[in-house]
């Protein structure tokens, strides 16, 4: 186990190592003085311009330079925005709840519907409820999520008016930021009117996630089929069903157990999917999260938080990785050798 | 009478035919390649089958829905825009940008990530050490991003996009390279051809590229659908192609706007890309199953 543990903490800090040294890179890539691109308009001469110079080696050799960087990003200071002079680590906390809450609604309706459908497909193999569950997936892995968004838009808010169009919730509720999850904040904003916010808040993300979801619920449903029919192939099911175990049981306990298994490392690696479509999900539903803070950054040219909220996605897609890894080998009862 | 003794021929079909003879019996890879070859004609002679211009302006005819609705007119089958600009035209002309540049891609990051898996899986040591921890890095940021902060540094724009998507595929290009590089080492075949006195260069071209030719169609045949999409994201995003460009992202995020008003300027270019790529990934489908020579169970 702690072999296991420290083979994840160095692979994983390695990969830190390797991102801050590429992103230290691709700034020097960025035409321009550094000076201005980091700290704005400044005037080349005065205090404050060699203050911003000092603090950054521009004069200094590249490894020194580098070092600085290093140093910098490991004591968490990722630069200050150009418009709105906030720290991009603050601005980044403010904006990341909301993309993870997405993200964490719409994995949800990934796995849970992905599993069950795939498993539905291979149970019923080659009749046409699985060629309909198949075909479906492979319109779904299709997707471009920007165009099936506006079209969900249409129909369910436009035509329909069942879903809001926009935004995390509606503006007549004034919700505290305390824990970032508008889910969780929105349940105790207005006891006196009881869930009225909650609901709202949660008609809000049910569209969004939905077309998050898309993508990564199809990829599942086609890999937990594949992987389910060849589990149900071996010779321990058949073992299970001599014995007189139930159809039941089998497909969920002897079956999907073992089938999950090699899915694990897949769907940790549908994260860095899900903040993919995250950037255009929110980029259309006007969901104030990383996606839409990072695109119009990109607009207005605020170099110091395109680096520094890349630098701090990037951190996140590896700590996931890192973690999926783990939880593979624990769960794996074959990685586990007797030593 | 003589007795004629007639022998009949068994033929053995050769690579292309057994591969053929399985791909034509999948009918949905054979209905995706078709399609695809539809689409590609469409790009390569847009400019003989568009009825118009792309930036022609037909200013009586502003949003002018299809011929299949009640106010439609037969002469712009697809309506047109908020501009009065041919939907039809738009979508065929911009099948020859979205369909170009995501070949360009392909092409960019097939040939440099087979040339750095070569590399890694032919000389080992700390080249392939730096090589694979570089791939691992490009891996971890989402690809859409990844695409974004390259864009971001060097303005938007469609050469960048086009290098950003690139660089964003090279890595799985790499990777299925190398991890068939040394599994195909360890062969007999290669160890003869060593014995022979190969060179690294001559082994892989030679002995080793036409055995992994299988999954690295397959894997061309992804990073096509990849390119396709992510190319159209950008364009979506504003960070591609840049209008008036008829490229099917850019046609999007141009008719968002006019979502209710002009339903038609949404449903069709974004149909045109989902067909497209559902196309591309059917094929794909077709290739590994006609590709596996393992699979014989089904």
């Amino acid at each position: 186990m702690i072999r296991i543990i420290l083979r994840q903490l160095s692979i994983f800090a390695s990969s830190l190592l390797g991102i801050i040294f590429i992103f230290f890179l691709l700034t020097q890539l960025i035409p321009g003085d550094p000076v201005v691109l980091n700290y704005g308009n400044l005037t080349p001469g005065s205090f404050e311009y060699e203050r911003a110079a000092e603090s950054l080696g521009v004069n200094q050799s590249f490894f020194d330079q580098f070092y600085l960087y290093l140093k910098r990003v490991l004591s968490g200071d990722f630069g200050y925005s150009l418009i709105t002079n906030r720290s991009v680590l603050d601005e980044f906390l403010t904006f990341f709840p909301a993309t993870l809450e997405l993200s964490i609604f719409a994995s949800l309706i990934a796995l849970i519907l992905g599993v069950s459908l795939g498993v539905f497909a291979a149970v019923r193999k080659g009749t046409w409820l699985d060629n309909l569950v198949m075909s479906s997936s492979l319109v779904g892995y299709s997707m471009p999520i920007f165009w099936w968004g506006m079209l969900l838009i249409l129909f369910f808010s436009l035509d329909l008016g069942w879903a809001p169009v926009a935004g995390r919730i509606s503006y007549v509720y004034d919700i505290e930021p305390v824990t970032g999850f508008m889910l969780i904040d929105s349940l105790y904003a207005y006891p006196k009117y009881e869930f009225a916010a909650f609901y709202n808040a949660l008609s809000h993300l049910v569209l969004p996630a939905f077309v998050l979801a898309t993508v990564p619920l199809a990829a599942i449903a086609r890999m937990t089929r594949s992987s389910m029919i060849e589990v149900l192939n071996a010779d321990y099911i058949l073992t299970a069903k001599a014995k007189g175990v139930s159809d039941t049981k089998i497909i969920w306990v002897h079956g999907l157990r073992n089938a999950l298994i090699p899915m694990v490392t897949i769907i940790g690696l549908q994260s860095s999917v899900l903040l993919t479509g995250a950037i255009l999900t929110e980029t259309i539903f006007a969901w104030p999260g990383i996606g839409k803070w990072m695109v119009e950054a990109i607009f207005r040219r605020d170099f110091p938080t395109i680096q520094g909220g890349v630098l701090l996605i990037a951190f996140f897609v590896v700590l996931i990785n890192a973690s999926v890894d783990f939880l593979y080998a624990v769960i794996n009862p074959r990685m586990r050798r007797p030593k | 009478m003589n007795e004629v003794i007639l022998y009949k021929e068994t033929p053995i079909p050769g690579r292309w035919k057994q591969f053929w003879g399985k791909f034509r019996r999948n009918k949905g890879a054979l209905s995706g390649f078709i399609f695809l070859c539809f689409m590609v004609l469409m790009a390569v002679f847009s400019p003989l089958i568009a009825p118009f211009d792309p930036a022609e302006q037909f200013t009586e005819y502003l949003r002018t829905p299809p011929a299949w609705y009640e106010n439609g007119i037969n002469h712009f089958i697809f309506g047109t825009d908020d501009l009065g600009r041919d939907l039809l035209s738009r979508v065929i002309h911009g099948s020859r940008l979205s369909l170009g540049l995501s070949a360009t891609v392909v092409i960019i990051a097939a040939s440099l990530g087979i040339l750095l898996g070569a590399i890694a899986g032919l000389l080992r040591g700390t080249l392939e050490f730096i090589i694979l921890r570089f791939m691992d890095v490009i891996l971890a940021i989402p690809s859409l991003l990844l695409a974004i902060v390259i864009v971001a540094i060097m303005g938007p724009g469609l050469p960048n996009a086009v290098y950003a998507v690139a660089i964003v595929l090279i890595p799985h290009f790499v990777r299925i390279v190398r991890a068939a590089i040394k599994e195909e080492m360890s062969k007999d075949y290669v160890i003869a051809a060593r014995l022979d006195g190969a060179s690294p260069i001559r082994l892989f071209t030679h002995s080793i590229f036409p055995n992994i030719l299988p999954p690295l169609i397959i894997q061309l045949t992804l990073a096509f659908s990849t390119a396709l999409v992510d190319i159209a994201a950008l364009g979506f995003l504003g960070l591609g192609a840049q209008p008036p460009n008829p490229e099917w992202g850019t046609i999007l995020s141009q008719s968002r706007d006019f979502i209710q008003l002009a339903p038609w300027t949404v449903t069709i270019p974004g149909l045109a890309i989902l067909l497209t790529v559902m196309s591309i990934n059917l094929m794909g489908d077709g290739l590994r199953d006609a590709l596996d020579p393992k699979d014989h169970r089904e």
